[in-house]
């Protein structure tokens, strides 16, 4: 539903983001996960259209547009339900005066929905929005962009300051806004591991304003282990180990060597065929999983070519 | 469409079998042990996914391996409930289900290198305790 083909934005002399090759499948939720200043926001802001790309194709819904073509603006726009990171721009707003503007702004603007979300988050509706909590706001901003009828809900660090106890209910939001269609999608990025074990069903990596990667995130979790195998006591033992398919990380301790892979069956079958014995195997903790991801691919590449 | 409650499942991260797989598995013997009985609303793939921290490609999968072997029915826009299953097939799928378990339990014990025998005392030990807790 949502596809990027080579997507470049020039932010300035030092910093280029893409090109980008991207896409969302209806039904589905994406996590966006990165470093900071790798290129989230950016990818974001592209995608909702509140900056163009410098070059190559968005395709909303079937439409695409080339960089700077503002055609058809309003149509998908009426689709994609954006929750910025913060409100800039809304200061001086009550969260009533914002409903308004947004019936105005958007035809399925739904006054029921809003109605029973201010109530289930409990927020004020006449209190300046710069007068409320990071965390409030952002509820707010979530509020306003559940109030009226999308396809597409694109959110940039939703969760971040927001309570445990909203947090369980903005979960709880996303889960009916993706069972009432079942061709709406979610994308939000975050930092936060257990966000993307809870909710994602993909995960997207970005680094330095590139895409590094896209996992379904079980079969991450299926494919990344630890093994430690009675081998590796010496250096050269340690090398073999360390260029066997899917490994990623060696460290000796002994006469043992611990080893990372992000693919435990090629690894094994590696490991039998040199006669080396497994003595433990275990699976990775997600947040050790997301970590190796963000930092080690690239490295991990430079290494296959150099070998 | 009629409200469905989540399922007692509990998903191994660090297992081997693969968490469709446990879905699978462990549904089955919610209906096989009449826990879930015929007619009963199992939750959307969504929800069942967001209530074990796994995606819904594995669940639908697993759901559909469900429907495939007969076990849950999917009627459109209604949603997905627990199927009627003849008794001869249950017996089946109840020795299977056990089956798998001391499978899994024989692969563990071999894995430390426990003996045979020692495998065996331990499973009486555990089936005399079972008896004396009932």
């Amino acid at each position: 539903m949502i596809k990027f083909d080579g997507v470049q934005k020039n932010i300035d002399r030092d910093v280029q983001i893409g090109p980008l090759d991207f896409y969302i499948e209806p039904g589905t939720v994406t996590a966006l996960v990165g470093n900071n200043g790798a290129g989230k926001s950016t990818l974001i802001r592209m995608l909702t259209g509140m900056v163009f790309p410098d070059n190559g194709t968005i395709t909303r819904f079937g439409k695409s547009i080339d960089s700077g073509g503002r055609e058809d603006e309003v149509t998908w726009k009426e689709q994609i339900a954006y929750v910025p990171q913060t409100s800039i721009g809304y200061e001086r707003f009550s969260l009533k005066q914002l409903a308004e503007l947004h019936e105005i702004g958007f035809r399925s603007w739904d006054w029921k929905e809003f109605d029973r979300l201010t109530d289930r988050f409990s927020l004020p509706l006449k209190k300046r929005f710069d007068s409320l909590s990071g965390g409030m706001q952002k509820k707010g901003l979530l509020l306003l962009a559940l109030s009226r009828s999308s396809k597409f809900l694109v959110m940039d660090e939703p969760l971040s300051g927001v309570d445990i106890e909203s947090q369980e209910i903005i979960r709880e939001e996303w889960v009916s806004y993706l069972e009432k269609d079942p061709e709406r999608a979610i994308l939000f990025s975050t930092h936060i591991p257990e966000e993307i074990k809870g909710f994602a069903d993909y995960v997207v990596c970005m680094k330095e304003g590139t895409l590094t990667g896209r996992f379904e995130k079980d079969s991450l979790q299926e494919n990344y282990g630890r093994l430690w195998v009675s081998a590796g006591g010496s250096v050269s033992q340690e090398e073999i180990i360390r260029n066997l398919p899917g490994v990623i990380d060696v460290k000796r301790s002994g006469n043992n060597c611990e080893i990372i892979t992000e693919d435990l069956e090629e690894t094994e079958n590696a490991l039998a065929g040199k006669n080396i014995e497994i003595v433990l195997q275990q699976g990775l903790e997600f947040s050790e999983i997301l970590r190796t991801l963000l930092r080690n691919r690239e490295e991990k590449k430079t290494d296959e070519f150099s070998a | 469409m009629s409200e469905s409650g989540l399922l007692p499942i509990k998903i191994n991260e660090t297992s081997r079998t693969p968490i469709y797989d446990q879905i699978e598995s462990q549904v089955k013997t919610l209906i096989m042990s009449g826990k879930l009985p015929a007619g009963t609303a199992l939750p959307s793939i969504r929800k069942l996914a967001a209530s074990l921290s796994c995606s819904v490609i594995t669940t639908r999968r697993a759901y559909q391996n469900l429907e495939q072997h007969g076990y849950i029915k999917t009627l459109q826009g209604k949603g997905t409930f627990v199927a009627e299953i003849n008794v001869a097939e249950q017996d089946e799928q109840k020795q299977e289900a056990v089956a798998e378990a001391l499978k899994e339990a024989a692969r563990l014990g071999k894995s430390y290198q426990y003996s045979e025998e020692e495998l065996m005392d331990w499973f009486r030990k555990i089936l005399k305790e079972e008896n004396e807790s009932d």
